[in-house]
């Protein structure tokens, strides 16, 4: 393994340039910050790319996190670019999605590695967008069945076809672009190109205009059409045929980094909400001292913080156990966008009409979020795929095994920082699901003698015993190449046993690196087990855990973000 | 021509259905849905559909039969209307419902000489808005601040009211103002305002939203605008009691009139997910893809069958609606959501990226998000709900018998008129809704054409059995906004039993019917699905119901019916060609 758990590989303090990179970005409700809310209203009310927020995060250097050091750039520990797309998101998702895409295009590059990794990294680091063209009209998320061709030669590799809907495709300089190298369908009949565009004959491009869509109105969704556009031998990222396999390893790696978009959404509407439950006068009383409302707060401050445990063993995970990572990867995002999708349903009813209002009262920021946060579960892998993944992975996740070290599980989670991505590692499935899964029941025992509440414990054995009964209903399922909804149903079901593993190892791991309100008891942790055991058929959150949770989600508002993470506020 | 005389104003029988006037909007027209998502993107209302409603007279549908318009049975009206809201929610937001919300308190408190005058001004095709919110009350009427002083034969409104629909360019205002100091559900009385030239009031700023774009939605800051003491509606101090009755009609009709937009949306589906070819079949093929409409039709068809139900209510059990109303209006918009939700998922990029011909799906998305908002959130409808809980459950336990009428959605009879007097603030007398689930006349229509779903009958009526148990149980400690949050999930439990309640009754009436409420299959999809959102945890349909399922949205598109339960022909190929007076949107703000 080439990552390692000690604290101190990494020279210096990896979330100090995202320290950095939050002050740099400022306070969203100062017009003259780099991104404040009101102008990110008007652009995307009027669909315009966020121009001066991307080139200003440009000139910061953000691009520069995605490179890994290894080929010049600064990205060692993926949780630093990461927190910093979170920093963008909780500011305009959209100036997230335009920016971040630029990892998402040049991942390939990092999963093969080698000479195409170095000239990949020197058109990333310089700030040009690079986009990923995979999917193609009327394909969706079925990339084998594309059409786009690459004809290899000697003199380079000529391409031919459309991607389309490709978020930067006009805007972007170079394009990490998935093509048929085999007229026959199979898992080696397609590749993968760099199509740099300071390096082709311009003629040979056109574009297909940009697509309106339902959030981040001003981001570049459009598409690219290849007439004969050639480029060097050179070019391919990976070997001929091969291109399939390292899309679907490089997505692993960042579909937990688009977490990083959700919990920036999350961040917003959940800010939004406390704001005005603190701030509304309903019945002749503030809002938030209602138990109703104290209710529905807690579920958001749960469903917030589920999505950052998640969001962070998923990161975590890609580092120390990146065989696990084609399991993980799909639990992670499909239920850090799915907790968070919920988070914006419930919201919207208790904000009201505000939730609903554009540029007024200081409203507007809800509704722009919640529609803009729909995109993570919708693109570069969607809940369905992730959950066909989930699917796919039943064989392994039910197999026989000795119980997973306890110790070496909760060791992914605690403090300290890896000194790179151990992109060689990745598999394309895991041998035996995952251990963090695995571990649950063990790390309810263990939460038991370390003397957690009896309001943490209670959801946390309840859904230990959701977690074996689920293990004996999957290894029963039939195997189909189209499963059937059960085996849909049953994948939720593992996403949600795996939050509550994630949740119960964080605390286990990290609870004493926790400041501010939340450390002070377990009740965010009660919380979130209520809330997963909630959605999985318990209880609801308890009125008890109700009120702590929101007292000091209410108190930690006043300095920002409600998170369990430290250190990464600037 | 007159708009009367395009389409006499009377006789809803000989009128065209709004269907044939606006024809397929698959198809090239004025208003097919690539003309609907222009104009949502331009944020303007369809022209040609407010014309073709003028000139259908559509405002009659809101005036009284008595009164000279053509509004006998709510729950024909829905029928009549769902055409609007199958194409464009904003449309029939802005065109008549926020009307329909105004005019309803006149017709209950104003006196013969206001209502009169209002139907006459209805029928020559003025609008009237609603002016009672207030953006920093919300919910919360009896903390609004605009005023009215008395003096000098007139009331002078002062302040600022919110969120208004059509404020602008409407005609006429109903204000909801304080007028006096005394007790404090006693303090708002409804004024009645006629714009005039040079008024002192501002009406023009715009407030813009992110679903029903197209609506004119604006805000009003009067600055002492006079109104004659004989516009007060009701006596004075009436504004909240007046209200609170009015609101049970539109509560009750907006959730009903909105599953058309469902039943659009679920069209659209099945269109796609058969055009979109995906790991060699088509989307249709792919079981998940076919659970997730079938969840989608489910909850469309529970909102259905209760909001239908509600709505009769309205004339067969009045005293009933003060709680039914609140009912429907708190779960059929959160069924309605929740179905497009699922669709949003099942259509994907499709949704989210707009892609024709398809991308109505996404305007709908953003319109339904403000239903359940709107006009009472549902937090607003669980505490109305929430007081009435012991003594209605007290009246429900002595009720044997349902008012089976309720559940006749495909009644050919319409219902007599509505008596606005009958309804009350109370929880009635009898539960006629309710009683559906333990009725011997619905287990005997069962045991014949379902056996097979007895059982869970049973377990659903010993289930609203144990929960009336615990709302007679409630204490009156337990029943305010300052409850704790257990209190509001009985109010929440109770709404899914009346759901429950109004599918057995459905299929109850509709048994040895071809109608979809008399399929077994349907009716189980129906009633797990509420089951699953009594123990929040939603186990996939059987695959039988699913097919069974998709084989009628299919059938649907293909025989172009409407997917619900009551079904009627829809999206006609040939638009009927109607005449909309030139200058009919003389002086009305359109943009």
């Amino acid at each position: 393994m080439t990552g390692t758990l000690l604290p101190g590989t990494v020279a210096g303090d990896v979330l100090a340039p995202v320290r950095d990179f939050d002050r740099f970005l400022g306070d969203a409700s100062d017009p003259s910050a780099v991104i404040s809310t009101e102008r990110s209203i008007e652009l995307d009310e009027r669909s315009e790319f966020p121009t001066d927020t991307v080139a200003a995060v440009d000139a910061w250097g953000l691009q520069r996190y995605y490179v890994p050091a290894e080929y010049g750039g600064l990205l060692t520990d993926a949780i630093a670019p990461l927190l910093m797309i979170r920093h963008l998101a909780r500011r305009d998702v959209t100036a997230a999605v335009a920016h971040g895409k630029t990892f998402l295009g040049s991942v390939c590059a990092w999963v093969v590695g080698g000479d195409i990794a170095a000239r990949m990294a020197a058109i990333a680091v310089t700030g040009d967008p690079v986009s990923w063209g995979l999917t193609e009209r009327g394909g969706g998320s079925d990339l084998s069945h594309g059409t786009t061709a690459a004809h290899i030669a000697d003199r380079g590799i000529r391409v031919e076809g459309t991607k389309w809907p490709i978020n930067n495709a006009s805007r972007g300089r170079a394009m990490t672009v998935l093509a048929r190298t085999d007229q026959r369908h199979g898992p080696r009949s397609l590749s993968l190109v760099l199509v740099d565009k300071h390096e082709i004959d311009a003629a040979t491009i056109t574009y297909e205009r940009k697509v309106a869509t339902h959030g981040i109105r001003g981001a570049d969704i459009s598409g690219i059409r290849f007439r004969s556009t050639t480029v060097d031998s050179a070019n391919l990222v990976g070997p001929v045929g091969h291109g399939l396999e390292i899309v679907l390893k490089s997505l692993q790696l960042t579909r937990p980094l688009t977490t990083g978009l959700s919990l920036g959404a999350a961040d917003q509407g959940l800010a939004i909400a406390l704001e005005f439950a603190d701030t509304r006068r309903l019945y002749g009383r503030r809002l938030a001292e209602l138990p109703g409302a104290r209710r529905v707060l807690a579920e958001a401050v749960a469903d917030t913080l589920l999505a950052e445990v998640v969001m962070f063993a998923g990161v975590r995970s890609a580092h120390e156990t990146p065989a696990e990572m084609s399991l993980v990867s799909a639990l992670v995002k499909f239920l850090g966008a799915e907790t968070v999708d919920l988070l914006f349903r419930d919201l919207t009813h208790f904000v009201g009409a505000r939730s609903q209002l554009v540029g007024v009262a200081g409203a507007g920021a809800f509704q722009k979020a919640a529609r803009d946060n729909r995109v993570v579960g919708i693109f570069d892998g969607n809940s369905i795929v992730n959950l066909h993944v989930i699917v796919n992975e039943f064989g392994n996740m039910t197999r026989d095994g000795n119980p997973p070290d306890l110790d070496a599980v909760l060791a992914v989670l605690r403090p300290g920082y890896a000194d790179r991505l151990p992109t060689s590692a990745l598999r394309l499935v895991s041998r035996h699901g995952s251990s963090m899964l695995r571990a649950l029941p063990g790390l309810v025992d263990m939460l038991e003698a370390k003397g957690a509440s009896v309001a943490a414990l209670a959801p946390a054995r309840r859904i230990a015993a959701d977690y074996r009964a689920l293990l004996d209903e999957a290894a029963d399922l039939p195997r189909q190449s189209q499963p059937d909804p059960l085996a849909f149903h049953l994948a939720e079901r593992f996403a949600l046993t795996f939050g509550a593993a994630c949740a119960v190892a964080f605390w286990l791991a990290r609870r004493g690196s926790i400041h501010g309100p939340l450390s002070r008891d377990d009740a965010w942790l009660a919380a979130v087990l209520q809330r997963l055991s909630f959605r999985l058929g318990g209880d609801p959150i308890d009125n008890d855990v109700a009120y702590a949770v929101t007292e000091a989600a209410l108190e930690a508002r006043t300095s920002g973000v409600v998170t369990l993470l430290s250190d990464w506020l600037g | 021509m007159t708009l009367s005389q395009t389409f006499p104003f009377t006789g809803a029988l000989n009128r065209p259905d709004l269907e044939l006037l606006f024809g397929d909007p698959h198809i090239d027209g004025p208003f097919n849905y690539a003309a609907i998502a222009a104009d949502d993107d331009a944020r303007r209302m369809n022209t040609f559909a407010e014309g073709v409603l003028d000139a259908w007279g559509a405002a009659a549908e809101f005036v009284p039969a008595a009164l000279g318009g053509r509004w006998t049975d709510t729950s024909a009206m829905v029928t009549r209307l769902r055409p609007i809201f199958r194409r464009d929610p904003a449309v029939g937001l802005g065109y008549g419902l926020t009307t329909l919300m105004a005019a309803v308190n006149v017709w209950i408190g104003g006196d013969e000489e206001q209502q009169a005058d209002l139907a006459m001004r209805l029928l020559r095709g003025e609008r009237i808005a609603t002016a009672f919110h207030e953006l920093d009350h919300g919910n919360d009427l009896l903390h609004n601040e605009c005023t009215a002083d008395f003096g000098g034969g007139v009331w002078k409104v002062r302040g600022a009211k919110q969120i208004i629909n059509n404020i602008d360019r409407a005609e006429s205002v109903l204000i909801m103002a304080r007028t006096s100091e005394g007790v404090v559900a006693r303090q708002f009385s409804l004024l009645l305002w006629h714009k005039a030239p040079g008024d002192p009031v501002d009406t023009t700023r715009r407030v813009l939203t992110a679903g029903m774009r197209g609506c004119w939605i604006g805000a009003a800051q009067f600055d002492g605008v006079k109104i004659s003491a004989r516009r007060i509606i009701g006596s004075e101090g009436n504004a909240v009691a007046t209200a609170l009755k009015a609101f049970q009609i539109t509560r009750a009709t907006i959730p009903a009139l909105a599953v058309g937009s469902l039943e659009a949306a679920l069209h659209e589906t099945i269109l796609y997910a058969r055009d979109r070819q995906l790991y060699g079949g088509s989307v249709l093929d792919i079981p998940h893809a076919r659970s997730l409409y079938a969840d989608a039709l489910t909850d469309t068809l529970i909102a259905d069958a209760l909001s239908g139900s509600v709505v009769r209510a309205l004339h067969l059990a009045p005293r009933e609606s003060f709680v039914l109303s609140a009912v429907a209006k708190y779960l059929a918009p959160q069924l309605l959501m929740d179905a497009i939700q699922q669709l949003s998922v099942l259509a994907g990029s499709t949704f989210y990226a707009r892609t024709e011909p398809y991308s109505i799906l996404e305007k709908l998305v953003r319109d339904l998000i403000v239903v359940p908002i709107g006009h009472a959130g549902s937090t607003s409808c669980l505490m109305t709900i929430l007081p009435n809980l012991p003594v209605w459950a007290r009246r429900s336990e002595r009720t044997v018998e349902a008012d089976l009428r309720l559940f006749e959605l495909n009644a050919s009879e319409e219902l007599p008129a509505l008596d606005f007097q009958a309804l009350s603030l109370g929880a009635g007398s009898t539960d006629s809704l309710g009683a559906a689930l333990h009725d011997p006349r619905v287990r005997q229509a069962l045991a014949q054409h379902a056996p097979q779903l007895l059982p869970l009958v049973y377990e659903l009526a010993e289930g609203f059995k144990r929960e009336r148990a615990i709302a007679r149980a409630l204490s009156p400690d337990q029943l305010t906004a300052e409850s704790a949050a257990a209190s509001f999930d009985v109010a929440r439990r109770v709404s899914l039993f009346f759901a429950a309640a109004a599918i057995l009754g459905s299929c109850a009436v509709a048994a040895g019917t071809s109608d979809l409420a008399a399929d077994p299959l349907v009716v189980e999809a129906c009633l797990e699905r509420v089951r699953g959102r009594l123990a929040h945890q939603q186990r996939p349909l059987r695959r039988e119901i699913i097919d069974r399922l998709v084989d009628h949205g299919e059938w649907c598109v293909d025989e172009s019916r409407s997917v619900g339960l009551r079904p009627v022909t829809i999206y006609p190929k040939a638009r009927q060609r109607v005449r909309i007076p030139a200058g009919n949107r003389e002086g009305r703000r359109g943009t």
